[in-house]
């Protein structure tokens, strides 16, 4: 019996199916791809695509987005410091929980903070795979797919990132995407870098 | 049936079907066998959804794409309102849909939709499954983490994708900032019902064994999913036989006044009125975990939840 945070007189279960059965069952590893960067950037469009790419091969993804599970899990939480660190904590626990079902679990949120990632990282250091998608605030502001920037300018907005609150980039990433000479990757071939990084690292076959 | 080559197949869906004779079987396939298939239809349930990725080539991305799309309004992308946006904006193209990718469309009247993101109907083709959660209920000692156990292992050696959330492993994660107080007990089954939802939608068979002593609770999470998918065991044992078991000495340190609100101590436990599989144990007569796991795979085989 263990005493854990706030809870005491728990047990931890071991259960005969483990990690390793998912794997074979799935034929891949289960991993966390994690998707950073400024609003309008491409996360969720790479996370989408990244999806159809694994899934076209077989392989079982699912796409944790910073948005949706604001629906959900995490609807009791606003955009405080403190709350935008805990919607980041339990979206990293989560996405560890799919990683162990064998799932390539991608996130995809904003995550502005260094230290809110790295505890993320920490949770599952082996097998988390950071992807910055590193695109300059003014075709981020250009593009302002969901009308933020705008609001944000006008002030209606506080606090946003890029605007008014800091996006503290990674300084040692797995997969860093960016323009080439001005142009920006296709969706596809942003899906495609990350994939092939998959595969070279062995987690799309499982290892037994 | 499947025409293979010359020859012809006769394959039953792979739900029963092992796993290593599935692989072994489409290892014979080539991806142009795989691509004379494709016509044929729903060919890829034979081999079961792990084994296809075996055949399929992976498809790359095809930014100017030959294949005509209808992408009103379904494409969930900026931009991505019509086809020719679709094309100009490069919108994620729609590689994925490895099946229908295959199909050369121009003045051909194979047009086919394409979806932009991988839905849960595609995640349940892949796995042979559909995604639901299994809430087990019942006292402290009653046996759903033993029966959460038995059901994933023969769930697992059937093929099947499962994976258990117990309360006590949550409170080590997601929920170790939460306490036994009434509202942190609460916020603890509301936060895995989120969770056990977002595995059901993956296409996952979730298995959540927590006491959720409260029916308000436990019907909160059943009204987080679809109709059907929240399938609620009630481990229907008497507390004196839960007594008995103690298997965490817990109910020792509750008549002992060293532990508050211990449910069936001291807190209520609420019995479902409405549950779909209910368990009665009886001191004397006890089902094996592994006969408790077969009445509920039952259940799942006769509503489904064991193939696409």
């Amino acid at each position: 019996m263990s005493t854990v945070g706030n809870s005491t007189n728990i047990f931890w279960h071991e259960c005969p199916v483990r990690s390793v059965d998912r794997q074979k069952l799935l034929n891949q590893q289960g991993c966390i791809v994690w998707i950073t960067g400024l609003s309008g950037s491409g996360k969720s469009t790479l996370a989408c695509s990244l999806g159809r790419q694994l899934h076209s091969q077989g392989k079982l993804s699912y796409v944790l987005d910073g948005d949706n599970l604001r629906h959900g899990l995490n609807k009791n939480l606003g955009f405080t410091p403190e709350d935008r660190t805990e919607n980041i904590r339990r979206v990293g626990e989560v996405a560890k929980l799919f990683a162990d079902a064998g799932l390539i679990c991608i996130a995809s949120l904003i995550s502005p903070y260094r230290k809110d990632r790295d505890a993320c990282r920490a949770l599952l250091p082996e097998k988390f795979i950071e992807v910055f998608l590193n695109m300059p605030l003014e075709l981020c502001e250009g593009r302002d797919p969901k009308g933020l920037y705008k609001l944000a300018r006008a002030g209606k907005i506080k606090g946003f990132t890029g605007i008014d609150d800091p996006y503290e980039p990674p300084l040692n990433c797995e997969i860093e995407i960016k323009q080439k000479d001005g142009n920006c990757p296709t969706p596809n071939e942003m899906a495609g870098q990350v994939v092939s990084y998959l595969e070279d690292k062995g987690y799309l076959e499982a290892h037994y | 049936m499947a025409t293979f080559g010359n020859q012809t197949l006769n394959l039953c869906k792979s739900s029963a079907l092992d796993f290593s004779l599935s692989e072994a079987l489409c290892a014979k396939l080539t991806p142009s066998k795989a691509a004379v298939f494709h016509r044929g239809g729903k060919i890829l349930e034979i081999c079961g959804g792990v084994a296809r990725s075996r055949f399929l080539a992976p498809i790359k991305a095809m930014e100017a794409s030959e294949t005509t799309t209808h992408a009103n309004g379904q494409a969930k992308q900026a931009g991505c309102s019509s086809t020719a946006d679709v094309l100009a904006n490069n919108c994620g193209g729609f590689s994925g849909q490895s099946t229908l990718q295959m199909s050369t469309v121009g003045n051909s009247s194979n047009v086919v939709w394409h979806k932009c993101s991988v839905e849960k109907r595609d995640r349940q083709e892949l796995l042979n499954q559909k995604g639901c959660v299994i809430w087990i209920t019942g006292l402290s000692g009653s046996g759903k983490s033993t029966l959460a156990c038995a059901l994933s292992r023969a769930l697992h050696a059937r093929g099947k994708l499962t994976y258990i959330l117990d309360g006590d492993n949550c409170r080590h994660g997601l929920n170790r900032d939460l306490s036994f107080k009434p509202e942190d007990r609460a916020e603890n089954i509301r936060r895995i019902g989120e969770v056990a939802k977002l595995f059901a939608d993956a296409g996952v068979i979730c298995i959540a064994s927590l006491i959720s002593p409260f029916r308000k609770e436990r019907d909160a999470c059943r009204n987080l999913l679809p109709e059907g998918d929240f399938i609620e065991v009630y481990m229907d044992v008497p507390l004196q036989v839960c007594e008995t078991r103690d298997p965490k000495g817990l109910y020792k340190l509750a008549r002992a006044g060293k532990i508050k609100g211990f449910t069936g101590v001291d807190d209520p436990y609420e019995p479902p009125l409405n549950c779909e599989i209910v368990l009665h144990q009886r001191e004397g007569v006890c089902d094996s975990p592994t006969i408790l796991a077969e009445k509920v795979i039952s259940y799942l085989e006769r509503k489904g939840y064991l193939e696409a």
